[in-house]
């Protein structure tokens, strides 16, 4: 099965591609089985500054997308095409990616050993296994972790319309911890202060809390009264902040907008586009509702 | 038990009739405040006052055996917590909120011995303590408004809120469950099996972890890696319940051979002109046809079985994964005789999880930790309490509304919260609860009571409105009736009839109501989201971590915005209900934090209000619910 694939295009391996750069970006070996199967020299790539992580949750069915099996039972109605790379076929519900391919490093080798969406999600995002007795980070809490911020005043990991279980920060550091915004129309909320208030009054504001929470703050000295304290840190110098304008979609030619289609996900993609090129190190981007396990050919042509 | 039926029945006649009757024109177009609003009856359980002496002897033995572990552990106990600490923490723990400034003043002035003991007992008779428990079930069970497409959850969550209301036995409440037969429009509590229709297997991991505290998941697909579970193991158990089956065909004989839907489309087509025969009457033609049952079907191994102890393919034998194995009754099915192997007092773990997690739920740590991952050589931290937490819940019948009276009663719950950190890797001894953030919920809901005068007024629409619009039996129903039905639906339950009602009860589009009131869940991006709530796809999916939009939330959102709004509760009580300066100042500490404020404190806010005027009072509400001590329970 490994041959078939590597012989079956001269380009570098696409797999090798990928764990290449998890390893460039991250630092982290994303298939350590087949590292210990084939051995390439590292090719001459730019190493990945910024990743945007697009994220089906409950899985795109992977025989009407990339992983067609002509010819099989399994395959159902979905016919496949050609693509720009020869050889490589999509489903037929993808013309347009079809024509990208040649960008597109497509991996069809992976899975999970149990039937279970948490634990899939888990392992998608943190490369582990979920266990009870500890939280991995996912990656891009990692990659702040590992490579540092690259943007120091917008949050430098940012989910748009995350789901409740993400795995976020995991075991590190709070400050790690992925900005969730819940819905990319609305942006960034509440960063605006009510128009009454005088310029000083946010600032009197913020003394007060601390001469209110002394007696809390000197009690209960615990981690997870420090993290809210650096979440209030954090938000403090947000809220006065010039780069809070990349949230600002209606700052792009409405046209565009609709081009990404003016949905959460579509309009999630653009928002993490507009904060790659802020420097926000990762931005991920969810869209639910892809568990299909019935209504496939009427549902999935909706999305 | 007779009051109880009765109550159920008043509930689905009022369904009845305010489903069918015709809602007068006039009300539809204005909000007023004669606007219909449908309501179901509120019950809460009472509790007993002639327990009184046995909580007490009870909780006098909890103690004693915390208390001996304490010295054989070599632990100090915290200091009792005082007043003004333990009528925050009971409130938050019973009903789900903070207090008022009125029921705090009075409870800190109160000269009574036996103010908590009454405290307790009247919290657990309000309407809150259902709401509560009801958010806590509703996160383990992953209560939603969508069971699946056209399938509605609010029957289903609805049958949870009212067992939480009726304090149905806990054993009882998970039998009803596991048991349950037909559509959720009839028996809501179908939901439970519904929740995980089409994933078998799924479904048999997640019952074990909710009700045993055990995780077999990874025996699904092959022995698993640290527990002692092989995949034959998980395979026998999920045997029992392989047989559900929660969709009736659409070709079923019941409804007289061809296709259902189809036909009945085609017949509706003639009735509607503008049907073309899409989805449009999906929640009546798949809806009724989604239904829970047992068939005679045999789970096999799967192809690729990689272990010595049986073949690929092979049959499978229903066998529990805990001893005593169960006798199966004749006539019982095994789903039947699964659930009642699961609530007998003899199953190992069953009861244990209950006790365990309702012990965490008063301390904010369990006994057993993690909760739902216990193994044959898990020790509880007191194993002779945990034993003892067993036997008390078995001896109260899974009454859990007296298993946490007698809690709430102990001295160990009434300790200050332990000030230094909560090591997971050392066990904990409990010289008190732990600090915990609110719950989502509750920081929800104690904004509500900030911000609202009634928070209890608004209930969600009684499920049963749209369940008997809905509920038809496919088989005997004409075309022409479900047209009507699904007039009438659109009328009763229309976007904008609700959104006339909730009008009242919104702020700069924010429903202002309790959290078990809203939708299950809130969309994304809703302030009980941000703070943690749970997608309700996952087991106990809540989180209590903070993010930089939960401050932005605090800082300008416009729930802070509306407490220094003439329309909040707050305000009113500030500027209304408080005489003079030093006053409206106790009202502030009152409301917010439920406790007066210190010398320096006071002199900090009389400051702030001589800087500032009026607007000074704003900034103080302001900072106070800004501060940790308002998001943390001690």
């Amino acid at each position: 099965m490994l041959k078939d694939l590597i012989s079956s295009t001269s380009e570098p391996n696409r797999r090798q591609f990928m764990e290449y750069a998890a390893k460039a970006c991250l630092g982290v070996t994303a298939f350590p089985l087949l590292s210990q199967s084939v051995v390439y020299a590292a090719p001459e790539t730019a190493k990945a500054k910024n990743v945007i992580y697009l994220f089906l949750s409950g899985a795109m069915t992977h025989i009407d997308s990339f992983d067609l099996k002509p010819g099989r039972d399994v395959q159902g109605e979905t016919t496949g095409i050609s693509t720009k790379v020869p050889g490589m076929k999509f489903g037929s519900l993808l013309p347009g990616l079809a024509t990208q391919a040649d960008k597109l490093a497509v991996i069809n080798s992976m899975y999970t050993e149990t039937g279970d969406h948490e634990g899939a999600r888990y392992l998608m995002r943190t490369s582990y296994k979920q266990i009870s007795t500890i939280r991995h980070p996912h990656m891009g809490a990692m990659a702040i972790e590992m490579l540092g911020r690259r943007n120091k005043m917008l949050p430098d990991n940012v989910i748009v319309n995350g789901e409740a279980r993400h795995p976020a920060n995991g075991y590190l550091d709070p400050a790690t911890s992925p900005l969730p915004v819940g819905d990319p129309l609305r942006g960034l909320e509440n960063t605006k202060a009510p128009e009454y208030l005088k310029e000083d009054s946010f600032k009197r504001r913020m003394s007060l809390i601390s001469k209110f929470d002394k007696n809390f703050q000197s009690n209960f000295k615990q981690t997870k009264v420090d993290a809210y304290n650096e979440f209030y840190s954090q938000a403090e110098t947000l809220v006065s902040s010039e780069d809070l304008k990349a949230f600002d979609l209606s700052e792009e030619k409405q046209e565009l907008r609709d081009e990404y289609g003016m949905d959460r996900f579509g309009q999630g993609c653009l928002l993490a586009r507009r904060l790659v090129e802020k420097n926000v190190r990762f931005v991920e981007v969810t869209t639910g509702g892809w568990d299909m396990h019935t209504d496939i050919y009427e549902r999935l042509p909706e999305r | 038990m007779m009051r109880r039926t009765n109550v159920l029945m008043a509930c689905i006649v009022a369904g009845l009739l305010l489903g069918m009757m015709p809602i007068p024109a006039q009300a539809q177009k204005k909000p007023k405040e004669g606007i219909p609003v449908p309501k179901r009856p509120i019950r809460i359980a009472p509790v007993d006052d002639s327990l009184e002496m046995q909580v007490k002897r009870s909780a006098a033995l909890i103690d004693m055996l915390v208390e001996t572990n304490y010295k054989k552990q070599n632990v100090r106990p915290n200091p009792d917590a005082s007043d003004e600490v333990f009528l925050r923490r009971i409130h938050l723990d019973i009903v789900g909120t903070i207090p008022d400034y009125k029921q705090s003043r009075a409870f800190i002035r109160s000269r009574s011995t036996d103010k908590r003991e009454r405290m307790i007992d009247d919290l657990l008779e309000d309407e809150g303590y259902a709401s509560h428990l009801y958010n806590y079930f509703a996160d383990l069970l992953r209560v939603n408004d969508r069971v699946s497409n056209n399938v509605p959850g609010e029957p289903y969550a609805e049958w949870v809120k009212r067992c939480c209301e009726e304090n149905k036995p806990y054993d009882d409440f998970v039998y009803e469950m596991l048991t349950a037969e037909g559509k959720i429009y009839e028996n809501p509590a179908a939901g439970y099996i519904l929740r995980d229709s089409g994933m078998p297997l799924d479904a048999m991991n997640n019952t074990v972890r909710i009700f045993l505290g055990t995780q077999v998941g990874c025996a699904q697909c092959h022995d698993h890696p640290f527990d002692k579970w092989k995949q034959k193991e998980f395979y026998e158990m999920a045997a029992f319940t392989y047989g559900v089956n929660t969709r009736i065909s659409t070709n079923d004989k019941a409804f007289g051979g061809g296709n259902i839907v189809n036909r009945m489309r085609e017949e509706l087509k003639t009735i509607d002109d503008k049907f073309d025969g899409g989805g449009k009457y999906n929640r009546f033609l798949i809806a009724n046809l989604i239904s829970v049952s047992d068939q005679n079907r045999t789970l096999v191994l799967p192809h690729d079985y990689q272990y010595d102890d049986a073949k690929p393919k092979e049959k499978v034998q229903v066998r529990t994964i805990f001893d005593p194995q169960p006798v199966a009754k004749p006539g019982d099915t095994p789903r039947v005789t699964l659930a009642k192997w699961m609530i007998s007092p003899e199953n190992p773990r069953f009861t244990k999880t209950i006790a365990n997690r309702m012990w965490k739920r008063a301390f904010g740590i369990g006994l057993i930790e993690p909760e739902d991952d216990m193994r044959d050589d898990t020790v509880a931290s007191n194993p002779e309490l945990m034993d003892y937490l067993i036997s008390e819940m078995i001896r109260l019948d899974y009454d859990l509304k007296e298993f946490m009276r007698i809690i709430y009663n102990t001295k160990v719950y009434q300790r200050e919260a332990t000030h230094t950190e909560y090591d997971p890797s050392v066990a904990y001894h409990f010289p008190g609860p732990v600090l915990r953030r609110m719950t989502p919920e509750q920081v929800w809901d104690s904004f509500i009571t900030l911000a609202a005068k009634d928070p209890e007024e608004y209930q969600r629409e009684p499920a049963a409105i749209e369940a008997n619009l809905i509920n038809v039996d496919l088989s005997k129903v004409t075309a022409q009736e479900i047209y009507d039905r699904d007039v009438e639906l659109r009328r009763v339950s229309g976007y904008k009839f609700r959104n006339e009602r909730d009008k009242l009860y919104k702020y700069q589009g924010l429903l202002l109501v309790r959290a078990s009131e809203l939708p299950q869940p809130v969309p994304p991006g809703h302030f009980l989201r941000q703070f943690g709530q749970s997608d309700r796809e996952v087991i106990q999916g809540n989180f209590d971590a903070g993010s930089v939009p939960q401050v932005l939330q605090m800082f300008n959102g416009p729930l802070t915005h509306m407490l220094l709004d003439k329309a909040s509760y707050l305000h009113y009580n500030v500027t209304v209900n408080s005489r003079t300066p030093s006053d409206r100042i106790d009202t502030v500490f009152l409301s917010i934090l439920n406790r007066f404020p210190t010398d320096e404190e006071r002199l900090v806010a009389e400051d702030e209000i001589k800087t500032n005027g009026p607007a000074g009072y704003g900034n103080v509400i302001w900072a106070l619910v800004n501060t940790r001590e308002f998001l943390f329970v001690q």
